[in-house]
């Protein structure tokens, strides 16, 4: 029996949206226990706080995705949830980053 | 035991099953269970009288019509009044969903050459869903044992003139068993794949027929071969040759040659493209041979003008289909070229599905005389799940209290013999899928949609001698999951096979259903099925049965000298 | 082109095998092997049958992606030498050639059977359900599946637990406890209730993504996890 080996190239050429949005999600979580941790020592650091903020959003905004497949919303839309989500992301991201400019 | 694992062998392996749950029923299939062999391609749908005005008798005429009246009228009474129990069987019992009117009623659609909407459905998918199902429901019956990837090479006498089982070769380890059983079905759905162009499934090699005619039970009808005129032409491609629909013509779609005529209208100009299967077949083929053919051999087929939105909504797997290939059916003129599609011959059986040989039966493809000289659309699946049944029950009851039967060892040595003896043998004479393209060849051009004595002659000359090199050709590789050595059997079958359609096609001096003589274009009064018997050494024996009316005469009236068929 | 072709037999050691094959225009993945078997190495096994795309034997990975070899323009693939593996997730046989009982026995484990319910048994009519019925829409599409199999080497949870049924066979469960026709509702419950089922999903939708019938195993898996909450909170559908 052959499994895909996540270490070669092959495995990863032609990976589609659905798989990238779990991925994402995925590593914000990781990244955000290590950044909340960060954040912990010093909450003042400001590339600490950018970063927290744009792993929160996405994670979030992933999983927000992710509840609306759950609950019923038709899989063909998942891409576009997914650019949404992202598209969000960004947006929230500079909003928030400008008005909290302290 | 039951060779092949289409319609009719699952329907059997489950009707033997549930009639005597005790029986140990073994099932032979050349690929994976359920998903080889053609009635999994059927698309059109499946016929059966569900409800007033249509009847009984309109099924039986419109398929004695069809079939030029030279059917067992036996056998087709036995179809269309089986067909609406079977068809129910395979809804209620095994699960099988077919298409509904929006009120809940199952939707019967029209199909080419009846005279009322018959033809059950799902989707353009119908034989997926019918094989799907019937699969399924064979899993779970614990009295059935299915072994794939094994294919049956030969039957086995028990030294008394009857069959007792088959020799069958594990095609993935290279192995033989020879398998005892008290009765052995033949359900291998022929195939018609030692033509150029096919529609069929590429896996069938008509090993039913070759195998039968070897076990000494008659074959009947094998001249009558079903050619489907809108096969997609891909250059290069083994997609070339699947079916794009009837419904395209049906629906208005024009036939066009290589300079851009309709050129229908010299062949009919009142119907034009809407006329007759046979017609249009046979009109594209002369196109072709005269010249006047597309770039790569076919004809085109143009939808265009019907509108993009009108074709893409009606012909969703067509247009998908074409669309794979870079074509875009909806707005461009597509290649198409005629297609062998169905054997109508096959071996000769009764309506309890029992051969010649004692222990033999067969059903589906294989067997002939239900469809006469050509099929309706739809009476395919009817055919293959209606006698499969019967097949499956009748075996169950003949099996009792009957002994296995003994095999000779030596014949099973000598098969596996022979059949070993192309392995590692040195390369040299004519290369095997080299001969297997001259047999292609001649087939699509003497004995395919227009036939004359002398290209008839020509071609059986030219198959004998395929047939003498044939088993002279070397196979590379060893027994596992060899395809080389695959097709070498195949040929060998498709040989056979070739031969009697030839032969036959050369004994019927005129012109009827599906067989078309150039030399002989006119009907004959003559009712009749030509037989042949081979086995033993005494060499081939051809005859002409006259057909029996046993229900119906032909009105001089209603006699048309052609039939539009559907899928 | 260049093809890499997945070699293996019994007894060997598994390579990716180097051909030369002349793409001329409409040729697919299936029509190169082909002709490399009749024309350079007649010992390369693959399968197919139908070879138009309606029995679902010719499954393969081509370029990292699950597709059906015959309905695959080599025209269609990126440039470059063309990677031909087997399936993942099933049993080698040999080269391309994979064992795929372990998507029956998966579809078994799930009951994922039509089991005929007390009235269709006993009715000698067909059961009236509307074509355009919720129930008819619902199972629809989702009973086109050819059993190919591409979904289960795509799906990642497959590959990290066995124990999970894989997309093929829950979509049979779903059209099945979405018939009304079927008597066997409670025990399939039950079946897909069991750890390692439902709950494996991650919605990657990789199954989705290749299906060349263009089914969603993903919303069916989906609408199976629905239908479970709302029965484990008494309020859904039996
Ligand atoms: C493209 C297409 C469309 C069609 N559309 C329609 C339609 O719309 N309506 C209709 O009524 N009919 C249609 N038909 C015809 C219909 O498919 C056949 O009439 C019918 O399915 C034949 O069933 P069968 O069981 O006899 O054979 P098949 O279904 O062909 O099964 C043959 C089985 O035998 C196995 N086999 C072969 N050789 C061996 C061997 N040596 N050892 C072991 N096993 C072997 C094969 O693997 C396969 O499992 C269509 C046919 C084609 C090709
Ligand atoms: S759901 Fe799609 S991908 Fe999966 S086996 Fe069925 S047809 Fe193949």
């Amino acid at each position: 029996m052959l499994t895909r080996r996540m270490g070669s190239a092959e495995a990863w050429r032609d990976t589609k949206v659905g798989m990238w949005a779990w991925l994402l999600q995925r590593v914000a979580a990781v990244g955000l226990v290590a950044v909340i941790a960060a954040h912990l020592k010093n909450p003042f650091a400001r590339p600490v706080q950018a970063a927290l903020l744009a792993l929160v959003l996405f994670h979030g905004l992933l999983g927000v995705r992710a509840i609306l497949l759950d609950f019923g919303l038709p899989v063909r839309w998942h891409r576009l949830l997914f650019l949404l989500a992202l598209l969000v992301g960004v947006v929230a991201f500079a909003a928030f980053w400008r008005w909290r400019w302290y | 035991m039951i060779l092949g694992a289409g319609g009719a062998g699952l329907c059997a392996a489950l009707h033997a099953a549930d009639r005597s749950p005790h029986l140990s029923v073994t099932v032979v299939v050349k690929g994976l269970l359920g998903r080889a062999g053609c009635t999994r391609m059927v698309q059109g749908g499946y016929n059966a009288v569900l409800a007033s005005p249509d009847s009984l008798d309109a099924h039986l005429l419109d398929t004695v019509a069809g079939g030029g009246w030279i059917n067992d009228q036996e056998l087709v009474w036995s179809l269309v009044t089986h067909a609406p129990g079977r068809l129910l069987e395979l809804e209620a019992r095994y699960g099988c969903f077919f298409d509904r009117h929006p009120d809940g009623r199952i939707h019967q659609k029209p199909f080419a050459g009846q005279t009322h909407d018959r033809t059950v459905h799902k989707g353009d998918l119908t034989g997926i869903e019918i094989m799907n199902r019937l699969t399924e429901q064979v899993w779970i019956r614990p009295s059935l044992r299915a072994l794939e990837e094994h294919r049956a090479v030969e039957l086995l006498s028990d030294g008394a003139g009857r069959v007792g089982g088959a020799l069958v070769l594990d095609i993935r380890r290279g192995t033989f068993t020879a398998v005892r059983s008290r009765a052995t079905l033949l359900a291998m759905g022929g195939g018609p794949t030692m033509y150029r162009v096919i529609a069929c499934s590429a896996d069938k090699a008509a090993d039913g027929i070759a195998l039968a005619l070897r076990a000494g039970a008659p074959v009947k009808d094998m001249e009558m071969v079903q050619f489907h005129p809108t096969g997609l032409v891909v250059p290069n491609s083994l997609m070339t040759g699947a079916l794009l629909e009837e419904g395209l013509r049906g629906a208005g779609g024009r036939l066009l040659n290589g300079k851009g005529e309709r050129f229908m209208s010299r062949y009919d100009p009142e119907r034009m493209e809407r006329s007759t299967r046979d017609l249009v077949a046979r009109a594209c083929f002369t196109e072709v041979q005269e010249g006047l053919g597309s770039p790569h051999g076919g004809v085109w087929i143009d939808v265009s003008h019907l509108g993009a939105k009108l074709v893409e909504t009606n012909f969703r797997g067509m247009v998908k289909r074409c669309r794979d290939f870079g074509r875009d059916l909806a707005r461009e003129p597509v290649e198409v070229g005629p297609t062998a599609h169905f054997m109508m011959g096959g071996v000769v059986i009764d309506p309890s599905c029992r051969t010649a040989v004692e222990g033999l039966f067969a059903a589906g493809e294989d067997a002939g005389g239900v469809h006469g000289a050509n099929r309706l659309g739809g009476n395919g699946v009817a055919d293959s799940t209606v006698f499969g049944g019967i097949a499956g029950d009748v075996m169950a009851e003949w099996v009792m209290g009957r002994a296995l039967p003994r095999l000779s060892t030596h014949a099973v040595e000598a098969a596996e013999a022979r059949i070993l003896e192309p392995l590692g043998r040195a390369e040299g004479g004519e290369g095997l899928y080299a001969l297997q393209q001259r047999l292609r060849d001649v087939m699509w051009e003497q004995v395919g949609l227009v036939r004359q004595a002398s290209g008839l002659m020509a071609a059986l000359r030219e198959i004998e001698d395929i047939g003498q090199r044939a088993p002279r050709a070397a196979v590379p590789g060893g027994t596992a999951y060899n395809l080389a050595w695959q097709d070498w059997l195949n040929l060998q079958n498709q040989v056979a096979a070739a031969w009697l359609i030839a032969r036959s096609a050369l004994e019927r001096q005129e012109s009827r259903g599906s067989h078309f003589r150039r030399d002989h274009a006119n009907t004959g009064a003559e009712l009749y099925s030509i037989h042949v018997v081979g086995g033993d050494s005494a060499g081939l024996r051809i005859w002409k049965e006259p057909t029996r009316l046993t229900r119906l005469a032909p009105e001089a009236a209603r006699q048309p000298t052609c039939v539009e068929v559907g899928d | 082109m260049v093809l890499r072709v997945f070699r293996w037999s019994p007894g060997s050691r598994e390579r990716l095998q180097k051909y030369w094959v002349k793409a001329r225009h409409g040729m697919t993945v299936l029509d190169a092997l082909v002709e490399l078997q009749r024309n350079s190495d007649a010992t390369l096994a693959f399968r197919y049958a139908c070879r138009v795309g309606m029995c679902g034997s010719c499954a393969m990975v081509v370029n990292g992606r699950e597709r059906w070899a015959c309905r695959t323009l080599l025209s269609n693939l990126a440039r470059g030498p063309v990677t031909v593996r087997p399936l993942y997730q099933f049993p080698l046989i040999r080269d391309l050639v994979v064992d795929m009982a372990p998507m029956k026995n998966k579809m078994l484990e799930m009951k994922a059977v039509f089991v005929p319910g007390r009235r269709a048994m006993a009715g000698d009519e067909f059961a009236q359900i509307g074509s355009r019925s919720r129930e008819r829409r619902a199972i629809d599409a989702a009973i086109e599946c050819i059993g190919c199999g591409m979904c289960v080497s795509a799906c990642t949870m497959v590959g990290h637990d066995p124990r999970f049924p894989g997309p093929a066979a829950l979509t049979r469960v779903f059209t099945l406890q979405r018939d009304s026709r079927d008597g066997a509702h409670a025990g399939r419950s039950l079946a897909v209730l069991a750890e390692d089922v439902l709950t494996r999903c991650h919605g990657q939708a990789n199954c989705t993504a290749v299906c060349p019938m263009e089914i969603s195993p993903t919303d069916s898996i989906l609408a199976l996890r629905r239908r479970a909450v709302l029965r484990l909170l008494g309020i859904g559908p039996r």
